[in-house]
């Protein structure tokens, strides 16, 4: 059916048996030879079927568990009215709100497992490979070229890694976590401009950098996330941030990275920052996060925000 | 590793579930299905389609389970099917009008009213035109935009979870 297909609109008053006998008789003739209107008047059919029986009070009485689940997810992603209406059945329905909450409950314990997987504590090499290798299955379980490669990789290194695991010994405990907030594009909000101090003396730190975004501000299916470390100018390194890898901390959006101080030289300035790729947009290269840190005992640069 | 993602959302979210596991399978079973229809095609959001799919099933089955509970089944679901149809045939009718009630409940309030005059009471363009003072070829125009509204709902609804994910 073309948009400029004069028949189309007739079919709802076809199926309801309304129409006048000539237009009935237009339409009879153009059925046969028109497949959209033939579906249009299927589903016509289903609709007349369904309000046989159920009236509007009885389709609008429960939110329809695909329609919770999405507002329980991402509210802002439906228009004013709808949430308006789910909102107004969630206050009136006793199932419809306890559903609800129970979403809620799971999207709050996701949300902290997710947090606490971010958060593992620092088992040695062995441990942290496992990890990145659980990650990085997770994102290519189903792309097996990457996996195998992965995993035949992992098969050589596992041995080399476990003696030498076992000539330096393990490092003991959670690492320390350092609170970072920065300064990015999306809000322009300053941050802070002091660099953050990372003590070399820990064997690993937890930077959990905390930015001005919104959920919703990485919602947006077209834009990918980058990570990156410099040195000065020199690029240490640089891997996609996946989207699972983001908390949701007092209402904005946070990542946590692993950093471990005595790979990274002491003294100089260094800068994590995490920028967003979606081409043809404004924001395409900018740095939502930035902030800099050094590796050093002196204290004087530092926010004092951290925690262990 | 899927099943510890099902489990986390089945197990977490204090549903009280008769039969947790059942409620596991059953996901995993919807799993199955949708990658069976090729609609799993991006593996980065992997994960969240597993717990959105397993958030869709614990919904239907807290549904079922409270209506079980208060016994309303026989009146929710009056078997409809007129009889010798078949089995098969009864669970598409269904899925087509679970289908109809999630484009329903997302259209506008206004296409919601025209199209309870339209299908359930039969009106003609020239009565829906007299209840909204307008004339029956507005009429007629409305039901249509409306319609396509509803034909856009469809095809998000039928693209899911790819376009779930795609879309803004």
């Amino acid at each position: 059916m073309g948009q400029a297909d004069p028949i189309a609109p007739l079919i709802p008053w076809y199926a309801n048996g309304t129409l006048a006998a000539d237009e009935r008789e237009g339409v009879d003739r153009h059925l046969p030879q028109c497949a959209s209107c033939r579906e249009l008047l299927e589903r016509a059919r289903d609709r007349q079927a369904l309000g046989a029986s159920r009236g509007p009070a009885e389709m609008l009485e429960h939110v329809h568990t695909r329609l919770l689940v999405e507002y329980a997810e991402r509210p802002g992603r439906l228009d004013a009215e709808l949430r308006g209406w789910i909102e107004s059945r969630l206050e009136a329905c006793t199932t419809c709100r306890e559903a609800f909450e129970r979403l809620r409950e799971v999207e709050t314990q996701l949300a902290g497992a997710s947090s606490a997987a971010a958060a593992r504590p620092a088992g040695g090499a062995i441990a942290n490979l496992w990890a990145s290798t659980r990650d990085l299955l997770t994102s290519t379980l189903l792309r097996p070229a990457p996996a195998l490669a992965y995993l035949v990789a992992l098969a050589l290194l596992l041995p080399a890694l476990w003696l030498a695991g076992r000539q330096q010994g393990e490092p003991a405990g959670a690492p320390r976590l350092l609170v970072a907030h920065g300064e990015g594009a999306v809000r322009g909000t300053p941050g802070d401009a002091r660099p953050l101090v990372v003590p070399p003396s820990e064997d690993a730190v937890l930077l959990e950098l905390r930015t001005e975004l919104l959920a919703d501000d990485i919602d947006d299916p077209d834009a990918s996330f980058e990570l990156e470390l410099r040195r000065g100018d020199r690029l240490l390194w640089s891997r996609p941030a996946a989207r699972d890898e983001f908390v949701i901390l007092d209402g904005r959006v946070a990542l946590r990275l692993l950093v471990y101080p005595g790979r990274l030289d002491e003294g100089p300035l260094h800068e994590i920052s995490l920028s967003v790729r979606k081409p043809g947009d404004p924001l395409d290269g900018q740095a939502l996060f930035r902030r800099s840190f050094r590796v050093t005992e002196d204290i004087t640069g530092g926010d004092g925000r951290s925690t262990s | 590793m899927v099943r510890g993602w099902v489990h986390a959302v089945v197990r977490g979210g204090n549903w009280r579930f008769s039969d947790p596991e059942g409620v596991a399978q059953e996901t995993l079973l919807a799993l199955v299905k949708l990658a069976g229809s090729g609609r799993i095609r991006e593996p980065g959001g992997f994960q969240k389609l597993v717990y959105t799919v397993a958030k869709n099933t614990c919904v239907d089955v807290y549904h079922r389970e409270r209506r079980r509970d208060s016994r309303e089944v026989a009146e929710e679901f009056p078997d409809e099917r007129p009889g010798g149809e078949e089995p098969g045939e009864e669970l598409s009718q269904r899925e087509r009008l679970d289908r109809l009630v999630q484009i329903f409940q997302r259209l506008p309030e206004a296409c919601r009213q025209l199209w309870d005059w339209v299908y359930r009471e039969g009106c003609s363009a020239a009565e829906v035109a007299n209840r909204l003072s307008i004339t029956a070829g507005n009429v007629r125009v409305r039901v249509h935009r409306c319609l396509e509204k509803a034909r856009e709902i469809h095809r998000e609804l039928e693209s899911w979870p790819v376009a779930a994910d795609d879309r803004k």
